[in-house]
């Protein structure tokens, strides 16, 4: 019998945690996000641009940080992988880019434009902050 | 079961350090540890000290909340 319903907790709720751990240079604790992804992976086809976005910084952090330490070995468990959930967010960011406001497109790219993996959506993110910026200035 | 309930982050170390299972946690309490877990990432840090109290205290909300997650799925 669950203590509480946890009808009320959205996937936004759990990201906002994610990305606050991560802002606080959290960068270690493969488990704890693998068990807060628990919550998020359901629904992940409901995600926002801006869940989109906070999830991809936060996961290419916590694998830029741990590459460059030489733990990549710590970047998956059992059943979370940080590569593979990248893959997903990225492939449903790339979906849906160009419905994509200027702050979600630069923080993605942001996030990416130095991973040479992702230079492909890079280019099309770059292409969609220019052409948002175009439309702004006409 | 005592019901915590409570938005006081002293009723939740307590909840966190005598185990959790004495306590009932209310959604609007994971929504509290929720945003208490943003609000410590928020605030700003000026000494490696100072962010290693906030990670430490971000950690262990974070620890009760997906403490609570578990047992509701």
């Amino acid at each position: 019998m669950p203590r509480t319903s946890w009808k009320d907790v959205k996937p936004r709720h759990v990201t906002e945690i994610i990305y606050s751990l991560v802002k606080l240079k959290e960068y270690e604790n493969i488990e704890m996000y693998s068990d807060l992804f628990e919550h998020i992976r359901p629904h992940i086809n409901k995600l926002n641009n801006q869940d989109i976005s906070m999830l991809v910084w936060s996961l290419s952090k916590i694998q830029f940080f741990n590459i460059r330490a030489g733990n990549s070995i710590i970047l998956a468990t059992e059943s979370f992988s940080v590569k593979s959930m990248l893959k997903i967010l990225l492939e449903r960011a790339e979906k849906k880019i160009f419905k994509m406001d200027g702050t979600t497109a630069s923080m993605l790219y942001n996030s990416l434009h130095q991973q040479p993996s992702y230079m492909n959506l890079s280019l099309k993110l770059k292409s969609q902050m220019e052409s948002l910026s175009k439309e702004e200035t006409k | 079961m005592t019901d915590l309930n409570h938005k006081d982050i002293s009723k939740f170390q307590e909840a966190f350090e005598n185990g959790l299972d004495s306590f009932k946690f209310t959604t609007e309490d994971l929504l509290t540890l929720k945003v208490m877990i943003h609000s410590t990432a928020k605030v700003k840090v000026k000494e490696e000290h100072d962010l290693k109290v906030n990670r430490d205290f971000a950690l262990k909300l974070a620890r009760i909340y997906i403490g609570i997650g578990k047992d509701a799925f």
